[in-house]
Order: structure tokens, then C-alpha cells, then sequence
């Protein structure tokens, strides 16, 4: 259950990542066809790290989950 | 060579330092996120406020959980794999008090029945010297104790219940014919045999001889619901072949005694 937990935290941090990239552009506070303002530029940069932050996360965790489960299965 | 352990404790090392330092920078961008609005001077309440106050409030809120279920997570492991010491609970605690209250309890219980519990042999042998001048009174022959290394023989034993009539088996002239050519009681009980008076030497003894093991054989009580023959069973040997304290019937009560000791499983205790 803590397990789960911790690996959904890693998803909705990917997922919230993505949303701040999105965010100028869905919410129409970044006019389009002018220059980024500093508060687009401030959320796709936190966004882009949130991405790449949970996307690595989620895969080397779950990678070290699945080499934890062939482990248990050979003893 | 790196052994097997140390690589799989590396990979798992791996695996939640990625957790952690994925969510640890989660909560940092949360934070971030928060003072944003108030470092780069956005709009109040603008859409971009609003945005990066939310999207960074519940980074925070979420990562701070996640940090907390990665630590737990690796705490598992770790002691799982005997690196950090098992932690007692409160239950292993409050069972570890139980258990000790209870082996208080059950060793001075145990002591108390030792200095309370009399020796059941002790018990056999008072209920022996208390029954044995009764019956002598009565004219009962009395089953001897089986004979040990410590006892006296029969000839020195204090009570001597035989009847004149019959002389010991160990006064009894030694004869030299097997044990399978003796003849059974009943053939040679008649008392009508030319032998009679004329051979006393060769003539095999009868002798009530109880039958072994049926008083305390077996730990069964089969032999309760079997009622017993009134007289023993009579089996003619010769008088050298016979051990001293042999040869005389069993009285009632210290049957009874053996069997309440079988009975209660003191049978080795006798």
C-alpha cells in the first residue's frame, strides 16, 4: 500500500509537471504570438523538471521494484 | 566477484533513492512554485498567481507525503534485510510481558508442587508396611514386591505369611526336569498321583504364580472391564527355577494400589 503510495506520488508529480508546461497556454495568460512573459517562462522551466523528475523516478522505481520481484522468485 | 546480496541491497538502494529524490524535487518545485508570485511580482490574483500558488501548494502537500512513503519504504527494507535492528512493537511487547508473567507463574507453580507432591513410591512403600501386618492378621498371603538389588531377600523378610503346610520355594528340593515337561497344576492337583508322598523330592511344587503384566503390564485398563478369575492361574515349576519372593497370592488391596498408581502413570515411580 506504502509502495503504491509512493510510486502514484511520483506519477502526479509527472503529471503536475506537465500541467505547468500546459498551464500558460491553456489558461491563456501567455498571449500567443508574444513574447513569453516571466511567469510562462517560470512554469514550463518548473514544469519541464517536474517532468523529467517524475518520469525518470517512476522507471528506475519501478525498474528496482521488478528486479526485487525476480529476486523473490528465484529464492 | 560482488555477491548476490550486495547487488540486490545496491539495486534497491537505487530504486528509493530515485523515489526520493524525485519527490524531494517535487516538494522543492512546490515551494518554488509558491513564491513565485511574490519573487517575480505576478498580478494578485492573476491566472499565472493562481496557477503556480495551487499547482505548488499541492506539490508541496503531495510530495511531503510521498517523501515520507519512500522513507518508510526503505526503513522496511533495510530491516528486512537485517541492516537496521527489528523494532519491537507494542503487541511483541505486551505479548513478551504475557509470556514472562506466565513462566513466573508456572515455575512457582512447579516449585510449590514439588515441596507439596509426596513421592509415589515413598506413598507405596508406607501403604506396604502399613497393609502388610492387616493382612498377616487375616491369614491373606500377601504378592511380594518385586525384588531389586537394594531389598533383602524373601527368606529375610520380616513377615512370613506362608503357611506352615507349604514350605518356601526356596526349601523345596531341586528337581531336574525342564520347564516344558513340568505338568500343569490342574493334572497334578488331583492329589491322587502315585508320586504322592512316595517321591517329595521329584515332585514339581505348585505354586499359585501370578500372571506377569496383567497388573501392570500395560497402561491400558483393559484388564478392568475383563473380570478377573478368582484364583490366580496355577502353573507347576520346579522349586529352583521359581525367585524367592514368588509363589504367594495377590491380596485385593495392594492390587488396588497398583493399579491406582498405573492408573495415574506412576507405573515407573513404582
Amino acid at each position: 500500500m506504502v509502495g503504491r503510495l509512493a510510486m502514484a506520488a511520483l506519477v502526479v508529480v509527472f503529471l503536475a509537471g506537465a500541467w505547468l508546461i500546459a498551464a500558460p497556454f491553456v489558461l491563456r495568460f501567455q498571449p500567443s504570438g508574444a513574447h513569453w512573459i516571466g511567469a510562462s517562462r517560470m512554469d514550463v522551466a518548473v514544469g519541464g523538471v517536474l517532468v523529467a523528475a517524475g518520469f525518470t523516478g517512476f522507471f528506475v522505481a519501478l525498474g528496482g521494484r521488478v528486479r526485487e520481484l525476480y529476486q523473490e522468485s528465484r529464492r | 566477484m560482488v555477491p548476490a546480496v550486495t547487488v540486490s541491497r545496491v539495486t534497491n538502494t537505487s530504486r528509493y533513492l530515485a523515489g526520493l529524490c524525485g519527490t524531494a524535487l517535487g516538494l522543492c518545485a512546490g515551494g518554488w512554485l509558491i513564491l513565485t508570485p511574490y519573487a517575480f511580482g505576478y498580478p494578485g490574483h492573476g491566472r499565472a498567481a493562481v496557477t503556480a500558488l495551487a499547482t505548488g501548494g499541492g506539490l508541496a502537500v503531495l510530495c511531503t507525503g510521498a517523501l515520507a512513503c519512500w522513507a518508510i519504504l526503505w526503513r522496511r527494507k533495510l530491516r528486512a534485510d537485517g541492516v537496521l535492528p527489528a523494532r519491537p512493537t507494542r503487541r511483541s511487547r505486551r505479548s513478551a510481558r504475557r509470556h514472562e508473567r506466565a513462566e513466573r507463574l508456572v515455575a512457582a507453580a512447579r516449585q510449590r508442587e514439588l515441596e507439596v507432591a509426596p513421592d509415589p513410591a515413598q506413598v507405596l512403600t508406607d501403604l506396604r508396611a502399613l497393609l502388610t501386618p492387616l493382612l498377616a492378621d487375616s491369614g491373606v498371603r500377601l504378592v511380594p514386591a518385586p525384588r531389586t538389588s537394594a531389598e533383602p531377600p524373601a527368606a529375610e523378610l520380616p513377615v512370613t505369611e506362608t503357611p506352615a503346610a507349604e514350605p518356601p520355594a526356596a526349601e523345596m528340593p531341586a528337581t531336574e526336569t525342564p520347564l516344558a515337561e513340568m505338568p500343569v497344576a490342574e493334572t497334578a492337583d488331583e492329589g491322587l498321583s502315585p508320586a504322592v508322598g512316595e517321591e517329595a523330592a521329584d515332585e514339581p511344587v505348585e505354586v499359585p504364580v501370578e500372571v506377569p503384566g496383567h497388573l501392570r503390564g500395560t497402561r491400558s485398563a483393559a484388564f478392568l472391564a475383563t473380570p478377573r478369575p478368582a484364583a490366580p492361574a496355577v502353573v507347576t515349576l520346579p522349586a529352583e527355577t521359581l525367585p524367592e519372593d514368588l509363589g504367594r497370592p495377590a491380596d485385593s488391596l495392594l492390587r488396588g494400589a497398583e493399579l491406582l498408581m498405573v492408573g495415574t502413570g506412576e507405573e515407573e515411580a513404582w
